[in-house]
């Protein structure tokens, strides 16, 4: 399978006196179409990985290649290209801009990579037509949470980064947004990696990824995963 | 456990709060700074009133004999009477003490006041701040300005030029007067220059003997004052003072009679005096300069004081409910919020009324000493510094109050949910109204499938909708830029009002080089055949002035100026309106300057009644138009009109001239020789001075723009790094969406450009009410200064503005450039 993300050695410390090895020197990869879930224990390093593979940060060493890209050889100008056409974020807090419509928010990532065409089709998707027009503030937590997937997914990137998802979320809810992301993985082809503490949620996974302590501590593929919506938590 | 919190939140937005501390700071030192100052002036000028016995009524006349005085002193009511006789004559300053070792001869016009020998006046004293008091018939005493410009020392030598010949003089001492704290010859002529007009102090014997001289050499023909002189007793000024509680007007009636209505030329009360009132404007300047100025500070720093306290009460709802479920009673977190705010205020009014303390004393010092004010009065007025520690701790404990009671307010379990940040409830109930039924509109899918649509493009609605979403934080933005701009504007308004009215006043309608004024009406003709006699004149010109009292014929009010007849094509004096026009006077009509009228309530077509002094010869005119003159005031009739009406044909009393380059003093010197001319003054020497004035303006205007420059940077800096801390999940998410960096820094500049604009266009009407309000501070018939901005000063201030707003937010800017995406896009807002 051809491989999207691949990490050789990378890893990630923090501080100037006192270093805090957030990820360990780590080697892995991603190939494309598959779920993948990361799986750990809080300060695992599960969001650092996650940062790492989408540019949100740099590797202290190490590297990281997503689609072929060697990140760490990027511009800061060249790294904003990355983020727009390459992947797409979803946050556990949704991360919508509050003062922007559900439809101005996706708009926003759509006229960033110049893909005005399926805003519609892709609040559509997510079944988020008739409130369109509505804030943020006014949305429930679900609601957001696809708003901020309509907004990731408008750009049509390869690979989409999920840090909890469904951390915000009711039971109910939170399987209606693991729906989505399956079927995009189902019938779109991305790749959809998720950051979760929650165990229930690597059943879905194609493969998972267990970290603990900042290193990778398992990587295990699952040849027939769960759908989402039979997991329960 | 809360302190400790206390000081480690001042530590992570330190500079936010020095910013703020420094506002307070600013504010509070101004006002202590302006307002002692006031304070210790006027203290300082009622000191030396009062030590030096100045007299309340200062009665003109033509004569006032010693019996004339002593019934005026037992006029019930007048505590001190006192006759003196002031003489003009010329003086001849002998560089060197003696006049044999002299090595440069200026000659100038004097002022000469008698005072007794030996001991001082009973009013209007003098204080001598060098050498000695007169103890002879020929020594004077030389007043300080005079002086000190001529080099003039105890020991010189000098000359009085006598019809009976030079007369020479020793210098007693140099002496300093409340009368000449600022020197002025009358009221329209407020900036005579020391290079040739003096005041001197000289014994009643030392004129007597001049005018006894005079007269044997000139018998009747000698000059009225000559010949008052001569008298030994009699002078032409009265003094008095009056007892506590007297009626001065019921006193000045008695005066009148006593003395003969038509003896009395003028009776000017102490605080009307010249110099008195020219003084008055500089104090009313500080004491406006405590009251408007402060508040702008004080204002601005409550608003940041808000904006912080608020966003810092949003960040820690969660510690909030969590402090209330350990059981931290709410008055204690309300004290908790207010000890920030009241933390600020103790510091910035500490260091603020020290640094005002500080100031004032300096500015009193420095502006006494300018002066020579002799007595000087420094105090500590305790209640100004209590006042001013009031306001500092006042405006941000105000600011802080709402804040703090909203973190007590709250409860805990709503506390600790996450605080989702809502848009501005006026925009979601305007898009409430008009979304709905905007979506029910079908349309065509355009190219991209969709059908909704927005023309406005991305980064402004960004930037709109930011500006819109915290419309306190956004006015309160606003309101320091308006403030900023206030500052600049009446600061540079001031100059260019000044240098408007030097403008019209003198490049615009002066074009003579010397003026030349004679002892008493000379034929025209032969004046001007003798001036074109001297080498060096290119152009002469003839006016007459005479001493008038101007009536408004409605009102009954009356003013003492001066009337000038002028040809009605002057080239070397010509007049001009506040808007420019030139105005030639028309026969029978008046042009009266815009200070008189403002003073009688006159303006155009409205009659008047012109009365010549002494003679009282009157005529009434209708007013043609009014003249702008930034210096003194007069009335200006067609030459040909003073000459039918006042009986003036073919004299003048007045030469103006025209020079060649370079031969000014020549010409100067061979005037003063003239036995007909009694003073000339140099127009050039004059201009200088005034350009000294705005020499000291020009340190007033840098140090106004610096206030401005520290009071825009404090609001933006806090602002601008308040709202990118508030949203740096939001640019964190923007980055990760691909949202260039130089875009974000584009939106956050956009967003505090549009803020900076709205202050802008807010602070302009209100910067122009400020400069209207000081420039009617120093107003008056003295000295009137055109409300005038140039537009390159308003383009400057502009953009002065807008660069600090560029500048003030570059370390926010900063921030969002070295912001950790991975660590922004977790944070809770």
């Amino acid at each position: 399978m051809t491989t999207l993300v691949r990490l050789e050695g990378a890893s990630k410390t923090y501080g100037n006196g006192v270093k805090t090895v957030a990820l360990a020197p780590t080697t892995l990869e991603i190939p494309l179409g598959e779920l993948v879930v990361i799986l750990g224990p809080s300060g695992s390093g599960k969001s650092t990985l996650l940062n790492l593979m989408g540019a949100l940060d740099m590797p202290t060493d190490g590297e990281v290649i997503v689609d072929g890209v060697h990140l760490q050889a990027l511009s800061s100008r060249e790294l904003s290209t990355f983020r727009r056409d390459k992947v797409g974020f979803i946050f556990q807090f949704y991360n919508l801009i509050p003062t922007l419509t559900a439809w101005e928010n996706v708009e926003l990532s759509a006229a960033l990579s110049r893909r005005q065409e399926g805003i519609e089709a892709v609040l559509n998707l997510v079944d988020l037509r008739d409130v369109a027009h509505h804030f943020p503030a006014q949305l429930s937590g679900g609601q957001q949470q696809r708003v901020s997937i309509a907004r990731a997914l408008v750009k049509n990137p390869p690979l989409l980064l999920c840090d909890e998802p469904t951390g915000a979320l009711d039971f109910e809810t939170g399987k209606v947004v693991l729906g989505i992301l399956e079927s995009l993985v189902h019938n779109e082809g991305k790749t959809v990696v998720i950051v979760t503490h929650n165990n229930a949620l690597a059943a879905m996974a194609n493969r998972i990824i267990h970290l603990k302590d900042g290193q990778v501590v398992g990587n295990e593929e699952q040849s027939h995963p769960a759908s989402a919506a039979s997991l329960s938590w | 456990m809360l302190i400790r919190k206390l000081w480690r939140d001042f530590k992570g937005q330190k500079w936010q709060i020095v910013a703020v501390v420094i506002v307070v700071l600013l504010g509070i030192s101004l006002f202590d700074a302006s307002y002692l100052a006031y304070q210790n002036l006027q203290r300082s000028y009622s000191a030396t009133e009062q030590r030096t016995h100045m007299a309340d009524m200062t009665v003109q006349v033509t004569s006032i004999s010693p019996e004339q005085t002593a019934a005026v002193r037992d006029i019930p009511g007048v505590a001190t009477a006192i006759s003196q006789l002031v003489q003009p004559f010329p003086v001849i300053v002998l560089h060197g003490r003696t006049e044999e070792k002299a090595t440069a001869r200026i000659e100038a016009q004097g002022r000469f006041i008698s005072i007794p020998l030996h001991e001082q006046p009973k009013l209007n004293q003098v204080v001598v701040i060098s050498g000695h008091y007169p103890t002879s018939d020929n020594e004077v005493l030389v007043e300080r300005h005079f002086a000190e410009y001529q080099h003039l020392e105890p020991g010189n030598t000098f000359l009085i030029e006598t019809p009976a010949g030079s007369r020479v003089f020793q210098v007693a001492g140099i002496a300093v007067s409340p009368d000449y704290l600022w020197v002025a010859r009358n009221r329209q002529d407020i900036f005579p220059s020391p290079a040739d007009f003096g005041v001197f102090f000289i014994p009643r014997q030392g004129l007597t003997s001049i005018g006894r001289a005079a007269i044997h050499v000139q018998g009747h023909r000698a000059s009225m004052q000559l010949q008052l002189a001569a008298t030994g007793t009699d002078g032409n000024t009265l003094l008095y003072s009056l007892t506590p509680g007297a009626n001065s007007a019921q006193v000045l009636s008695r005066v009148k009679s006593v003395l003969g209505a038509q003896n009395v030329l003028s009776a000017t009360p102490r605080k009307d005096e010249v110099g008195a009132q020219l003084l008055q404007m500089d104090l009313n300047g500080f004491q406006e300069m405590a009251g408007a100025f402060p508040l702008f500070f004080l204002i601005v720093a409550a608003f940041i004081v808000a904006a912080l306290m608020n966003r810092m009460v949003n960040r820690e709802r969660p510690l909030i409910g969590t402090m209330m479920a350990l059981g931290v009673r709410r008055r204690t977190i309300l004290g908790h919020y207010l000890s920030m705010a009241l933390t600020i205020g103790v510091v910035g009014s500490t260091v603020g009324t020290v640094a005002g303390l500080a100031m004032g004393n300096f500015m009193t010092t420095e502006y006494a000493n300018e002066l020579h004010i002799p007595f000087v009065s420094v105090e500590v007025n305790f209640a100004v510094l209590l006042a001013g520690v009031a306001m500092g701790l006042l405006a941000p404990l105000l600011a802080g109050l709402l804040p703090a009671i909203r973190a007590s307010q709250l409860q805990p379990a709503e506390a600790m949910r996450p605080f989702v940040s809502q848009p501005t409830l006026p925009l979601q109930k305007l898009r409430n109204i008009w979304q709905p039924q905007w979506n029910k509109i079908p349309r065509q899918p355009n190219q991209h499938g969709n059908r909704r649509r927005n023309w406005v493009p991305f980064w402004l609605r960004l930037t709109l909708r930011d500006v819109a979403r915290r419309p306190g934080r956004t006015a309160a933005t606003a309101i320091g830029i308006m403030a900023a701009l206030a500052l600049v504007v009446t600061t540079a308004g001031l100059k260019d009002s000044m240098t408007r009215g030097i403008n019209l006043s003198f490049t615009q309608s002066v074009h003579y080089d010397l003026r030349a004024d004679f002892y008493s009406p000379q034929s025209a003709p032969s004046a001007v055949d003798e001036a074109h006699g001297i080498p060096g004149v290119t152009n002469v010109e003839t006016i007459t002035t005479l001493p008038v009292e101007v009536a408004n014929l409605a009102t009954g009010k009356t003013y003492d100026t001066s009337l000038q007849g002028l040809p009605p094509e002057s080239p070397l004096l010509q007049l001009r309106s506040s808007g420019g026009t030139l105005l030639a006077p028309e026969p029978g009509k008046a042009i009266v300057s815009s200070s008189i009228a403002t003073k009688l309530g006159l303006k155009v077509g409205d009659k008047i009644r012109v009365k010549v002094l002494p003679s009282g010869r009157s005529i009434i005119l209708p007013i043609q138009a009014l003249d702008f003159s930034v210096i003194g005031n007069s009335v200006t009739l067609a030459s040909a009109s003073v000459a039918t009406d006042f009986h003036m044909t073919g004299k003048a009393t007045t030469l103006l001239l025209k020079v060649s380059p370079g031969k000014t003093v020549a010409v100067r010197v061979a005037l003063e020789k003239l036995p007909t001319v009694v003073q000339v003054q140099d127009e050039q020497a004059f201009r200088s001075q005034v350009q000294q004035l705005m020499g000291l303006m020009n340190v007033l205007l840098a140090m106004m723009l610096m206030f401005a420059v520290i009071l825009a940077a404090a609001i933006l800096f806090n602002t601008a790094t308040l709202n990118v801390l508030e949203r740096q999940r939001e640019f964190a998410t923007m980055r990760a969406l691909g949202y260039p960096l130089g875009g974000i820094v584009g939106l956050v500049t956009a967003s505090n450009g549009i803020i900076g604009v709205i202050g802008l266009i807010l602070g302009f009407p209100v910067a122009l009410l400020v400069l209207r309000q000081f420039l009617n501070l120093y107003t008056s018939d003295l000295f009137t200064m055109p409300f005038w901005l140039y537009p390159e000063t308003i383009a400057i201030s502009i953009i002065g503005v807008l660069l600090v707003l560029f500048l003030a937010q570059w370390p926010a800017l900063g921030a969002v450039r070295r912001m950790n995406l991975a660590e922004a896009s977790k944070m809770r807002e």
